[in-house]
C-alpha cells in the first residue's frame, strides 16, 4: 500500500548524511548498499495505522460534518424529562428538550444540559473492580454468581436504587429478586418527596404522587416548596407555571403565594412572598386546613395569620382551580395539604392521581428498615445503583459493609464504591438502552448515541447475567415491552411498528394503571410537633441549589461554576442569614461561622447574606463534601498569584446530609474571613443611598408592573421611564439586507432557574475558569441571570433579567476596535472575530452591559476524553481574545442551510437559540424582528416591551418584556 | 584646551533678538538666568565634563537603581505576555487600569518638552534654554515608556501590527478608523517622531563641540551624528530656520496629543468617560503633570550634576508659576466636570461622579484632588519657592496626584457603570505593580544614559543668554 504519507516516509529515510565526509568510491558503496537495504525494508513495512480515514462504508444517514439528533430521555435524575440529542461526527454533543414530550415539553434543565459533559469524564469507572482493583466482568459474574447460588434457598438479598421508573428494569429487578428466597429492592430519594406519596396512601389508599397540572392552578400557594428550581420535576412545573401566566386576562392571570423560611428560586418569583419559620410550618397548613375546610376556628398565633385568611379565601373562591403545594417531608402535614386540595377540588383538575407522577418513588420508612437489616448483619447481598448512601447517610455508612456481599454500580468513584466488595459501574445514559416511566401511562426509551466510552454495564443487563441470562440488551428491553408493555396500548397491532415509533418519538403512551382513587377524610393525621429556636438558636434548612441538587452531579465542572441564581456564588458552599441574623451574629459577607449542635460535629461554612431569609434560619446547601471533587483541585489557570479552587486532596464544601434530622443549632463566628467567589457584587437596582439624590435612585434596567396595572394601562410598566426619540445624526453605516436578527425575552417567565446558562456553555464551547478566577470576575458565561433583590424581610422582591449580547444597531463596541475584530452582520448580529481580536479590552470596556468575556488566560484543555465534549461548529478560544454571545450563529447557519438544501426559505421558528431552546418557560424568543409577523416582532411591539438602555440610542436588538406581577390589590 | 568651537553662538533670529540679549528679558526680575558669573568656556567645560571625564558615584547608584527597576518591569512583563494577561488585576468589568493609567501618564509626561522648546520658543521665552534638551529628551523617554503600555496591554501583543494601516494579504481588511485608538497610534507616532527629530536638530551644534573636543573612533561617531556642522553663518541661518519650522510643526502636537488620548475615553459610553471637556483637560493636565516632571528632574540633576548655575532660581520660579497656573486649570476643569455631570441630568453621569467622591474608591479621588489642585496651591508664596524642598515635594505630589488622575478617570468610572449586576473592584495584581515600576526604571535607565552621553544642557543655547560681561571674558574658544 502506497499512500502519500508512506511514500513520505520512505523519502526521509532515503536522505543519507553525506555531509561533511569525503565521497570517496568505497564510503559511496557502503552508503548505496545500506541505502537500497534500508529503503527495501522501509517499503516492507507496514504503513502507519491512522485513524482518522474517510468512511468507505459510511453509516446510513450519517454525514460527516453534518449534525444528527436523536429521541432518548435524560437520566440526570429520575424526573425523565425527554431529550432529543445533538450527535455531531459520531458524538453526542448538546442535550435539548425534546418537542411534544409528556413529561418536558421541549425543554430541560441545567442539570440535564450538563449532564452531557459526564459522558466525556475520563475518571468514570472503566469496567468491573473488586474492592478498587480492576478486574474483568467474567471475575465479577461469577463472584456473584456463586454468592447467588448458595442465596437460592436462603438469605437476604437487597436491590438499593434511586428512583426506577422504567417497567423493563422493574421487570428485571423483580424477576431477578424472585430467584432468591427474601429479596426486596428499595428506592430512596436523597431530595426525598416520601411524604407525599405516603400521604396519598393514608388518604387517597394509592402511594403515588399526583401529577401537577400548574396551568390550571389560578391560585396557588406553596409552602417550602421550590417547584421552579429544585423540586421534582422543574422543568413541567415552570412550563405550567408561566402557562397560567402568559398574556392573561387580569382576572385569569395566576395569583402564586409562597411560604417559605429559606429563599429560593421559586419564591423570588412569587406574587406574594412570606416569611415563615420551619416550625410554624404545621401550624400554618393546620390552620390553612380549617379555614379551607370551612371551620375557620379560632385565630392563630401565628405571624401569617392575616394572609392565611386571604389566601383561604382567595383559594375557596377559586375552588376547581386553586392548589396547595408543599415540599416538606412530613406525612402528617402532607395529609392536610391532601385535605385542603381535596377541600378545594384541586384533584381531577390541578392534580392528578389518575396519571400520577412517577419522579420520586423513594420510600424513606422502607431505608430505614433497610438499616436496620443492614445493622443486624442479616443482608447478604446489597446492589447499590444510583444512589450514594454512604453520602447521604454519613452516619449509616460503615453499616453498609455488613452486608456479606456488597456491590456498588457506581458509575464514579464515590463514597459508597469506596466501601462496595465490588463495582460493577452503570454506563453513561447516552451509552446505554434505558427505559422510563416518569409518569404512569408515559413510556419513554433511552438509546445508546455512541459505542461506549468506559466498560460499563445497566443494571438491567448485571441482573440478568447474574441470573444467568446471556441475551443481548436490546434483545432484553424489547422482551420485556413486548411482554408488559406493549399490551397497555391498542392503537398499533405490530410490536415492531410500536418499538419503532418508540423510538422515534422516545416515548409513547399507553394505559395508565391509575384509577379512581378518592378523598378519604379519615386518612388526615397530625404532624410531627416542632419546636421554636430557643434564643439564641437558629434553624438550619438545609437547602439543594439548581445546579448540585443532591450532589450526584458534584464532579461536574459546569454546575460547579455555575453561579447560584439564588446566592450567584459558584464553587462556594455557603451559608445563608438574612440580614437582621447576620447582624445579631455580627457576621458580614464571606465571615466563616461555625455550625454546632449536641452530637455533631461542627460544620464550618462562608456566609452568604441573603435577604428574605427568615432571621431564625441559616441555610445550608446539600450535595456538597463530595468524593469525586477532589479533581477541582487544579481547575483553572496555573499561575504565580492564582489560587487553587481547592487544596490538593480536599473536598469541595462539607456534607451536611448527616444533619437532616437536626432543626435547631448554634451559630458561631469563628473570625476566619474568605472572599467569596461571585459574579455579582450589588444585588440591587437601588443605588447606594449616599452616592443617590435625596430620594433615592432605582435603575430602570428591570421594568415590571402588576396585572392590574396593565389592565388599565398596557404601558404601565414604562411609567416615568420615558425617553424622547434620539435623533439619527447620520445616516445607518450598515446596511442590513437580510432579516435583523433579535431576541425578546419575557421576564415575568424567567424564573432563574439558568438552564439556559449551561445549554450556551454547552453549545459555544464556554470554558471553565474555577473558583479564583470567578471570584476575580472573570467568569466565562456568555448569558448570566441578573438578579435584582430589593426591600427586606416579608417584602423581598426578586426580579431576575437573562443578560447576554445585545447585538446593538448601533453597537458601542464595533466603533472602538482598531482593527475591526467587532463588526455587524448584514442580518443584524454584532459578530466577534475571534483570529483578528488583538485583545485591547476597549469593546469590553465600553460596553454598557458588560456583556463581553475576555480570555485572560489560556484555559486548560488537557483532558483529551473532556475535549470531546466541545462542538465542533464553535471555534475554541485562544487567550488574548474577546468572545460574547453570538446569537448561536452556528445554528443559524445550520439551520439556513438546511433550508436551502431542501429549497425551502427560513421560517419564523426554523431557528432556535441554544438557551430559547432548553427554556423550560419558554421566556425567550429569537427571530427576524423585521418580519411583523414573526413572534419576536410581535412581542417587540407590544405594550410591555422595552430595550435595557434604550436611551443611549444603542438600538439593542434585545427586547425584554416586563416582569408582571400579580399582588393583592 | 585651546580647540576652536565650530558651534560659537551667532545672533540668532531667535535668541538674539535685540542686540543686549539679557537686558529687556530680565526686566521683570532682577534674578539673572545664569549665575556664579561663569563663562561661555565655562559653559563648554561644565556641561562636558560629566560627558568626557566620566559621571560620579551618585550617578551610578542612581542608574543601578534605574536598572533594577527596568529588570523588574521586563521580568514581570515577559511573564505576562507568557502567561496571559490574567496576571494583572483585571476583569471583565474593569478591562483597563494600570496599563492604560501609565500610557496617558507617560504621554502626559512627554507634554512639557514639547511645550518648553517648542512653544517657549516661538514665544521667546529665554529661561528655556537650561532646561530644553533635558525637557525634550525627557519627551522622547517618556513617549517610548508609553508606548509600551498599549502593545504590552493587548491580549495578544505579537499582533500589533494588526493596529498599523499595513499592506496585507487579507484582502479589504484594514484597520477601523473610527477606533480612537487608531488615532492614538496615529497620534503617538507622529508625536514620538516630530519629538525625535527636534531633540536631535537641537543636539547637532553640541554634538559638534563634542566632536572638536574629542579624538579616535569618538570623534568619527560624534562627526557622522554631527552632520558636518561647520558653524558657519549660513550654516546656523538655516539651522535657526529650521528649529522655528519643526517648532511651528510640533507645536499644535502639544494640544493634539493629548486630544487625540482624551477620545479614547470621550468617545466612548462609560459614565465618567464621556465628557467633551476632556481634550482640553487632558491638554492642561498632561502640561501640568509634564512641567512638574521636568522640576523634578532639574533639582535631581541640579543636586547631582552640580548645575546649580544653570538651573536657578529663576528657572525654577518660572517653572512653579506655570504649575500653579496649570494646576489651578486642572482644578476648574475637576469642578467644570462635577457641573457638567450636574447640569445633563442624567443618572448615570452623576452617580459616577458622586461615586468617585464618596464611592469604594473615593480615596483615590481625593489624593487626586489634594496632590493636584490643593498641594499647588503653595506655590502662589515666594518662600515656598525659595524652598527647594518644597518645590521638589509638591512636584512629586503634583506627579502622584496626576497618576491618580488617569486611574480615577479609568478605573472608578469603570468600576460602576449602568448595570448595577456588573459593578466590580479592582485589585492590582504585584505583576502589574512590576510593570509599573520597570516604566520609570526604563525611564530613569534612559534618562541617565543621557545625562552620561549627551550634553544635558544646551551649551549654544546657554551661551546667548549669559551676561555679556562674563560672556565676552571668556575669549579663548
Amino acid at each position: 500500500m502506497t499512500t502519500p504519507r508512506n511514500m513520505q516516509r520512505l523519502d526521509q529515510q532515503l536522505v543519507l548524511p553525506l555531509e561533511g565526509e569525503s565521497s570517496d568510491r568505497r564510503s559511496f558503496l557502503r552508503l548505496m548498499g545500506f541505502g537500497v537495504a534500508a529503503g527495501a525494508l522501509a517499503s516492507c513495512s507496514r504503513a502507519p495505522v491512522s485513524k482518522a480515514v474517510p468512511w468507505l462504508t459510511a453509516p446510513e444517514d450519517i454525514t460527516a460534518g453534518r449534525a444528527y439528533r436523536m429521541a432518548t430521555t435524560c437520566a440526570a435524575c429520575p424526573t425523565g424529562c425527554g431529550a432529543l440529542v445533538t450527535c455531531k461526527d459520531g458524538r453526542p454533543l448538546k442535550m435539548e428538550g425534546l418537542p411534544g414530550h409528556a413529561v418536558s415539553d421541549g425543554a430541560l434543565c441545567a442539570v440535564g444540559q450538563a449532564s452531557v459533559l459526564e459522558l466525556y469524564d475520563s475518571q468514570r469507572i472503566d469496567g468491573p473492580q473488586r474492592s478498587d482493583k480492576p478486574c474483568a466482568w467474567a471475575d465479577a459474574d461469577v463472584a456473584i454468581a456463586n454468592a447467588l447460588d448458595t442465596l437460592k434457598s436462603a438469605g437476604r438479598v437487597r436491590i438499593l436504587t434511586d428512583t426506577r421508573t422504567g417497567p423493563a428494569t422493574l421487570a428485571t429487578i423483580q424477576s431477578f429478586l424472585a430467584r432468591t428466597k427474601d429479596g426486596r429492592h428499595v428506592m430512596y430519594d436523597a431530595l426525598s418527596c416520601s411524604a407525599i406519596a405516603a400521604a396519598h396512601l393514608a388518604t387517597h389508599g394509592l402511594r403515588a404522587m399526583p401529577r401537577i397540572d400548574l396551568a390550571k392552578a389560578k391560585v396557588l400557594a406553596a409552602f417550602d416548596a421550590d417547584f421552579l428550581g429544585t423540586w421534582y420535576s422543574p422543568v413541567e412545573h415552570a412550563r405550567g407555571w408561566a402557562a397560567a401566566r402568559r398574556n392573561k386576562q387580569p382576572d385569569a392571570h395566576s395569583r402564586h403565594w409562597h411560604f417559605e423560611s429559606s429563599m429560593s428560586v421559586t419564591g423570588g418569583v412569587a406574587d406574594i412572598r412570606r416569611r415563615l419559620a420551619p416550625h410554624e410550618l404545621p401550624a400554618a397548613i393546620a390552620r390553612l386546613a380549617a379555614l379551607v375546610t370551612g371551620g375557620g376556628g379560632i385565630r392563630s398565633e401565628l405571624s401569617c395569620e392575616a394572609d392565611l385568611v386571604l389566601l383561604a379565601d382567595e383559594l375557596r373562591s377559586a375552588r376547581g382551580s386553586a392548589l396547595v403545594l408543599c415540599g416538606t417531608n412530613d406525612v402528617g402535614v402532607q395529609t392536610q395539604v391532601n385535605q385542603i386540595n381535596a377541600a378545594l377540588g384541586a384533584y381531577g383538575s390541578t392534580l392528578d392521581l389518575g396519571t400520577s407522577s412517577r419522579q420520586r418513588r423513594g420510600d424513606d420508612a422502607a431505608v430505614l428498615e433497610l438499616w436496620n437489616e443492614l445493622d443486624s448483619g442479616s443482608v447478604d447481598l446489597l446492589i447499590v445503583a444510583g444512589v450514594n448512601p454512604a453520602f447521604d447517610f454519613p452516619a449509616r455508612a460503615s453499616t453498609l459493609s455488613k452486608a456479606r456481599l456488597f456491590v456498588s454500580l457506581a458509575t464514579n468513584h464515590d463514597e459508597t464504591s469506596a466501601l462496595a466488595h465490588w463495582t460493577c459501574p452503570e454506563p453513561h445514559f447516552l451509552e446505554r438502552w434505558d427505559d422510563h416511566e416518569a409518569q404512569d401511562g408515559v413510556v419513554a426509551i433511552g438509546q445508546p448515541l455512541i459505542q461506549p466510552l468506559m466498560n460499563g454495564r445497566t443494571l438491567r443487563l448485571s441482573l440478568a447475567r447474574w441470573s444467568g441470562d446471556q441475551s443481548d440488551e436490546l434483545a432484553l428491553l424489547k422482551r420485556s415491552f413486548e411482554a408488559n408493555v406493549f399490551s397497555r396500548q391498542k392503537d398499533i397491532g405490530s410490536f415492531t411498528r410500536w418499538w419503532r415509533d418508540l423510538l422515534h418519538n422516545g416515548f409513547a403512551r399507553v394505559a395508565p394503571r391509575g384509577g379512581a382513587h378518592p378523598f378519604q377524610p379519615n386518612g388526615v393525621q397530625a404532624a410531627a410537633a416542632r419546636t421554636a429556636p430557643s434564643g439564641g438558636e437558629f434553624a438550619l434548612v438545609l437547602t439543594p441549589k439548581v445546579g448540585i441538587l443532591d450532589g450526584r452531579h458534584a464532579h461536574n465542572p459546569w454546575l460547579q461554576e455555575l453561579a447560584d441564581p439564588v446566592s450567584r456564588l459558584a464553587w462556594e458552599c455557603e451559608a445563608c442569614l438574612s440580614p437582621a441574623a447576620a447582624a445579631r451574629l455580627g457576621v458580614s459577607e464571606g465571615d466563616v461561622v461555625r455550625i454546632e449542635a449536641q452530637g455533631m460535629q461542627a460544620l464550618r461554612a462562608p456566609v452568604h447574606i441573603l435577604p428574605g431569609l427568615h432571621d431564625q434560619v441559616i441555610t445550608f446547601p446539600l450535595g456538597y463534601g463530595r468524593a469525586c471533587t477532589e479533581r477541582f483541585a487544579g481547575i483553572g489557570p496555573k499561575w504565580w498569584e492564582g489560587e487553587r479552587t481547592l487544596a490538593q486532596g480536599q473536598r469541595l464544601g462539607s456534607n451536611v446530609a448527616a444533619w437532616r434530622e437536626i432543626a435547631h443549632v448554634r451559630v458561631e463566628r469563628s473570625g476566619e474571613h474568605v472572599e467569596l467567589a461571585t459574579v455579582q457584587d450589588y444585588r440591587s437596582l437601588e443605588v447606594p443611598a449616599h452616592l443617590a439624590p435625596a430620594h433615592g435612585e432605582v435603575r430602570n434596567h428591570v421594568r415590571h408592573a402588576s396585572v392590574a396595572a396593565l389592565a388599565a394601562d398596557p404601558h404601565a410598566a414604562h411609567a416615568g421611564t420615558h425617553h424622547p426619540a434620539a435623533a439619527e445624526l447620520w445616516s445607518p453605516d450598515h446596511a442590513n439586507s437580510g432579516p435583523r436578527f433579535g431576541l425578546a425575552i419575557d421576564l415575568s417567565a424567567c424564573n432563574g432557574c439558568s438552564a439556559c446558562v449551561i445549554a450556551c456553555q454547552a453549545e459555544n464551547n464556554v470554558p471553565v475558569v474555577g473558583r479564583d478566577e470567578v471570584r476575580r470576575h472573570r467568569e466565562m458565561a456568555w448569558i448570566r441571570i441578573d438578579r435584582y433583590e430589593s426591600g427586606t424581610g416579608d417584602d423581598v422582591a426578586v426580579h431576575q433579567q437573562p443578560m447576554m449580547c445585545q447585538h446593538c444597531g448601533h453597537a458601542p463596541c464595533e466603533s472602538v476596535c482598531p482593527v475591526l475584530a467587532t463588526v455587524h452582520s448584514a442580518d443584524g448580529l454584532n459578530q466577534q472575530v475571534y483570529n483578528r481580536c488583538v485583545g485591547t479590552r476597549y469593546c469590553a470596556n465600553t460596553c454598557p452591559y458588560k456583556v463581553r468575556r475576555f480570555n485572560w488566560f489560556d484555559y486548560p484543555h488537557e483532558d483529551a476524553l473532556e475535549n470531546h465534549a466541545l462542538n465542533p461548529d464553535v471555534t475554541v478560544r485562544t487567550r488574548g481574545v474577546m468572545e460574547k454571545c453570538s446569537m448561536c450563529v452556528q445554528r443559524i447557519q445550520e439551520a439556513r442551510l438546511e433550508v436551502r438544501r431542501l429549497g425551502l426559505a427560513v421560517e419564523d421558528g426554523d431557528i432556535q437559540t441554544a438557551c430559547q431552546q432548553t427554556c423550560p418557560t419558554q421566556a425567550i424568543v429569537f427571530g427576524n424582528l423585521d418580519d411583523p409577523k414573526s413572534k419576536v416582532a410581535m412581542l417587540a411591539a407590544g405594550g410591555r416591551s422595552y430595550r435595557v438602555l434604550e436611551e443611549l440610542n444603542v438600538a439593542p436588538s434585545v427586547h425584554y418584556l416586563a416582569d408582571v406581577r400579580n399582588p393583592r390589590a | 584646551m585651546t580647540t576652536i568651537s565650530t558651534a560659537t553662538p551667532k545672533a540668532s533670529a531667535i535668541h538674539h533678538a535685540t542686540p543686549q540679549p539679557h537686558a529687556p528679558a530680565h526686566s521683570a526680575t532682577d534674578i539673572p538666568l545664569i549665575t556664579g558669573g561663569v563663562t561661555r568656556s565655562d559653559v563648554t567645560r561644565n556641561v562636558m565634563d560629566p560627558i568626557e571625564q566620566g559621571v560620579n558615584g551618585r550617578w551610578w547608584a542612581a542608574f543601578a537603581l534605574a536598572l533594577t527597576a527596568l529588570l523588574i518591569g521586563v521580568v514581570c512583563t515577559w511573564y505576562q505576555i507568557k502567561t496571559g494577561i490574567g496576571t494583572w488585576g483585571l476583569n471583565r468589568t474593569v478591562g483597563w487600569a494600570f496599563d492604560i493609567t501609565n500610557f496617558v501618564f507617560w504621554v502626559g509626561i512627554g507634554h512639557a518638552g514639547t511645550l518648553i522648546s517648542a512653544v517657549l520658543l516661538l514665544l521667546r521665552q529665554k529661561w528655556r534654554t537650561s532646561i530644553n534638551r533635558s525637557a525634550e529628551a525627557m519627551t522622547i523617554f517618556a513617549v517610548i515608556c508609553a508606548g509600551i503600555f498599549p502593545v504590552i496591554h493587548m491580549g495578544r501583543p505579537w499582533l500589533a501590527h494588526w493596529v498599523f494601516p499595513l499592506a496585507n494579504t487579507r484582502g479589504t481588511l484594514w484597520v477601523n478608523f473610527r477606533s480612537p485608538l487608531l488615532w492614538d497610534v496615529f497620534a503617538i507616532g507622529t508625536y514620538f517622531t516630530v519629538s525625535l527629530l527636534f531633540w536631535y536638530l537641537g543636539l547637532i551644534p553640541d554634538l559638534a563641540t563634542m566632536r572638536d573636543r574629542a579624538k579616535g573612533l569618538r570623534k568619527k561617531v560624534l562627526g557622522f551624528f554631527a552632520m558636518g556642522w561647520n558653524g558657519a553663518a549660513r550654516t546656523w541661518s538655516r539651522y535657526e530656520t529650521a528649529c522655528v519650522l519643526l517648532a511651528a510643526l510640533a507645536t499644535p502636537l502639544v494640544v493634539s496629543v493629548h486630544s487625540v488620548v482624551s477620545t479614547d475615553f470621550a468617545t466612548s459610553f462609560v459614565p465618567g468617560w464621556h465628557a467633551t471637556v476632556f481634550p482640553p483637560y487632558f491638554v492642561i493636565g498632561a502640561v501640568f503633570s509634564g512641567f512638574a516632571m521636568v522640576l523634578t528632574l532639574m533639582l535631581i540633576a541640579r543636586g547631582v550634576m552640580r548645575f546649580e548655575n544653570y538651573i536657578t532660581m529663576k528657572h525654577i520660579h518660572a517653572m512653579c508659576k506655570v504649575i500653579v497656573f496649570t494646576g489651578s486649570i486642572v482644578g476648574l476643569a475637576y469642578t467644570t466636570e462635577l457641573f457638567t455631570a450636574w447640569w445633563s441630568g442624567v443618572g448615570y453621569e452623576v452617580f459616577a461622579f458622586k461615586n468617585r467622591m464618596f464611592g469604594p474608591m473615593a480615596w483615590s479621588y481625593w489624593i487626586m484632588f489634594g496632590c493636584n489642585v490643593i498641594a499647588p496651591q503653595a506655590l502662589w508664596f515666594r518662600k515656598v519657592r525659595n524652598s527647594l524642598g518644597a518645590v521638589f515635594l509638591i512636584t512629586l505630589l503634583v506627579n502622584v496626584g496626576m497618576w491618580f488622575e488617569r486611574f480615577v478617570i479609568i478605573v472608578t468610572s469603570l468600576t460602576r457603570d449602568y448595570l448595577p449586576s456588573s459593578w466590580a473592584s479592582y485589585t492590582p495584581t504585584w505583576i502589574e505593580g512590576g510593570t509599573m515600576l520597570g516604566a520609570f526604571g526604563l525611564f530613569f535607565t534612559l534618562f541617565l544614559l543621557f545625562c552620561r552621553f549627551l550634553p544635558m544642557i544646551c551649551v549654544f543655547e546657554v551661551k546667548t543668554v549669559l551676561p555679556p560681561s562674563t560672556g565676552s571674558k571668556g575669549g579663548h574658544h
